[in-house]
């Protein structure tokens, strides 16, 4: 095995490590602060668990395990070849498509017609407006905000 | 240097990627929601776009189809889910699993990731299996979750509020990141940090293994899966010339059985490693030549150019659409209003006095703690007014909610014990002025024992300052001096705490 190849593959797993331990890190930042805010919520409700200082406290303690793997990531990027190329298509003769079964193609059309019959009912029945209302307000516990 | 090596061929983009960029974009085109920290609340929000892409990132202009589809469900029992499945219906028959390799914002997160130069674990029986997880969860997060709450009149959308990392990221995260938007931040609890861990894990897996949380988890991938064999686009394989060789399966990084089955995303890596040609992107009957192809290469181009000129064009015109200042905004913006008035909200009529008048106080008038709220009127729902004024010498809890909003429903029983354990109080859940349903209909059915109000033009959003985000409560003490002024769910330990310090 040669240098370069060793260095490829010193380098990959030093980035697997530290990806690993940045998800921890960050899955700990954010556990510790939840902890230490719902026991500060015991006696004061009001108390505000994710608070600016908080988090930046701990994206203090997160912030070394990030530059060194975003250095170990610079580093791979330059030793590594590139990752997952693309297969270059090479069509040698173009093939007749397969027929499609005559049912499944009267199917395809039901089921075409009745999405159509469906979203025309949907606006007749408000779902149309119900969609745009969810979507110009914020429901805070649906993205997670809770 | 020789061509064929040059840094360029190694590293230009595919087609496809191009083609994840461009609707990542096109999903997500009011830039200036990041700027701002708000979300667009133009019309075209009402539309579905085909990818998992949330509606509450500030960016985005068109709606998730999972998050409507769960909303629809939700809302069920009074209203027929027919808008969000017959659009499902109709991208899942047109395009199929397409949409999952070449029109999710999510898809590409994944793949970004997986691109990190790290060791890969391998797909097998495992990974195949681990398919079958993300039919569970649409059978059971989206499916029967908010169904069972329909009937208990609760919405609750169980995988955007359980699971859904682009909530967490595109919606709670992007929104917070944002410094106007740092009071929210009181909003974060238990809730938050379970789906942040959720989403440092999925993006962890997706590291290592392609695609993980679009192969195991999401369950808009299982619904187009369900319709990838009648999908019209897509990558399909010519029975009739396939040798069986297996090269196809060997290629793909997904956990396929045969091209373009149900886990089939229709990448395209397979078309150029297949020795019989058996494989080609369809559109119908036409062959599509979406991969660099000699033929591509020379007689398509200039077709090829000019669908990106077209494409290019429309995306420039939505941009300066939705980006530009006076950009239609169909509903009505909440925005905060500290200004000294009297708001009567009765008919949306307004009326505006001195608010010292009323207070006769020397407390600044306003909607944060420490200032005295502006006074206003509001219709009682079945009868009657409400006006802050005449509850002086009374403890006021005001709650701005609406039925469609689950978190806001859930909290509805505490006010109403808040309330009967304390008669000194006055509480009043004012339902927001966007309406999916009668309101009136809906809380005689529920038969809360509160006291209802209807904000017909938002004047008391706007008084109280709420955004767009509900729930949203207000706590004023005795003198009318707001004590609290968030969005985001309540406790009864809050509502005690500040009983407590107002007595």
């Amino acid at each position: 095995m040669n240098g370069a190849k060793k260095g490829r593959q010193l380098t990959a797993w030093l980035l697997t490590g530290l990806t690993v331990l940045l998800a921890v890190a960050l899955c700990w930042a954010a556990l510790d602060l939840w902890l230490e805010g719902r026991a500060v919520r015991q006696t004061d409700p009001a108390a505000v668990i994710y608070s600016p200082e908080a988090v930046r406290a701990r994206a203090g303690k997160v912030l070394p395990v990030f530059l060194a793997w975003l250095g170990t990531l610079v580093a791979a990027i330059c030793f590594a070849p590139r990752n997952g190329r693309p297969v270059c298509s090479r069509v040698r003769e173009a093939a007749q498509p397969a027929p499609t079964p005559r049912r499944l193609q009267w199917l395809r059309f039901g089921l075409f017609a009745a999405a159509a019959v469906l979203i025309v009912l949907g606006v007749l029945n408000g779902g149309l407006r119900d969609v745009l209302v969810k979507a110009v307000n914020l429901c805070t516990e649906c993205i997670g905000l809770g | 240097m020789d061509k064929q090596t040059s840094w360029w061929s190694r590293h230009r983009p595919t087609t496809r990627r191009l083609v994840q960029l461009y609707t990542a974009l096109l999903y997500n085109a009011h830039l200036k929601g990041f700027a701002e920290g708000e979300i667009y609340t133009g019309k075209s929000k009402a539309l579905c776009v085909p990818g998992l892409n949330c509606y509450s990132c500030p960016a985005a202009v068109g709606a998730c189809p999972l998050g409507a589809l769960q909303n629809a469900v939700a809302a069920s029992a009074s209203r027929p889910a027919f808008y969000v499945v017959g659009v499902l219906l109709l991208f899942g028959l047109a395009l199929g699993r397409v949409i999952c390799g070449w029109a999710c914002p999510m898809g590409l997160l994944q793949e970004l990731l997986h691109k990190l130069p790290t060791p890969k674990i391998k797909k097998g029986r495992l990974t195949r299996a681990l398919t079958w997880v993300k039919y569970v969860l649409l059978v059971v997060l989206v499916l029967a979750v908010p169904l069972y709450y329909a009937f208990r009149r609760v919405p609750l959308p169980g995988f955007c509020k359980y699971v859904c990392p682009a909530g967490t990221l595109e919606g709670a995260i992007a929104l917070l990141l944002h410094p106007d938007n740092k009071a929210k931040l009181g909003l974060l609890g238990v809730l938050f940090t379970r789906k942040f861990l959720i989403l440092v894990l999925i993006a962890l897996a997706c590291v290592f293994l392609y695609r993980a949380f679009c192969r195991f988890l999401c369950p808009l991938g299982a619904i187009y899966g369900l319709m990838s064999r009648l999908a019209l686009l897509g990558v399909k394989l010519d029975q009739s010339r396939c040798t069986d060789c297996g090269a196809c399966q060997r290629v793909c990084p997904m956990d396929i059985r045969r091209v373009g089955d149900r886990e089939c995303i229709s990448c395209g890596k397979c078309i150029g490693v297949c020795p019989t040609s058996a494989i080609q992107f369809r559109a119908g009957k036409a062959v599509l030549h979406v991969s660099d192809t000699p033929a591509a290469k020379t007689g398509k181009r200039g077709r090829r150019n000019l669908v990106w000129a077209l494409a290019l064009l429309a995306l420039v015109g939505v941009l300066l659409a939705v980006n530009l200042p006076g950009s239609a905004e169909t509903e009505p913006a909440a925005t905060t209003q500290t200004s000294a008035e009297t708001v009567q909200t009765t008919g949306g009529e307004s009326q505006t006095t001195d608010a010292t008048q009323t207070t006769g106080a020397a407390l600044p008038t306003g909607s944060e703690p420490g200032q005295r709220l502006a006074d206003f009127t509001v219709d009682r729902i079945g009868g009657g007014t409400f006006t802050l004024s005449e509850q002086r010498g009374r403890f006021v809890v005001l709650n701005i909610w609406a039925t469609w909003c689950g978190p806001c429903v859930s909290e509805l029983p505490i006010l109403e014990e808040f309330a009967k354990t304390h008669p000194d109080t006055s509480v009043l859940a004012v339902h927001a002025n966007l309406v999916t349903e009668d309101v009136e209909k809906w809380l005689s059915e529920a038969s809360y024992a509160l006291d209802f109000g209807m904000d017909g033009d938002g004047t008391v959003s706007n008084l109280v300052g709420a955004s767009t985000m509900l729930p949203h409560t207000v706590i004023l003490d005795r003198d009318g001096t707001v004590l609290y002024n968030r969005p985001g769910s309540i406790t009864a330990a809050l509502l005690e705490d500040f009983y407590r310090r107002a007595s």
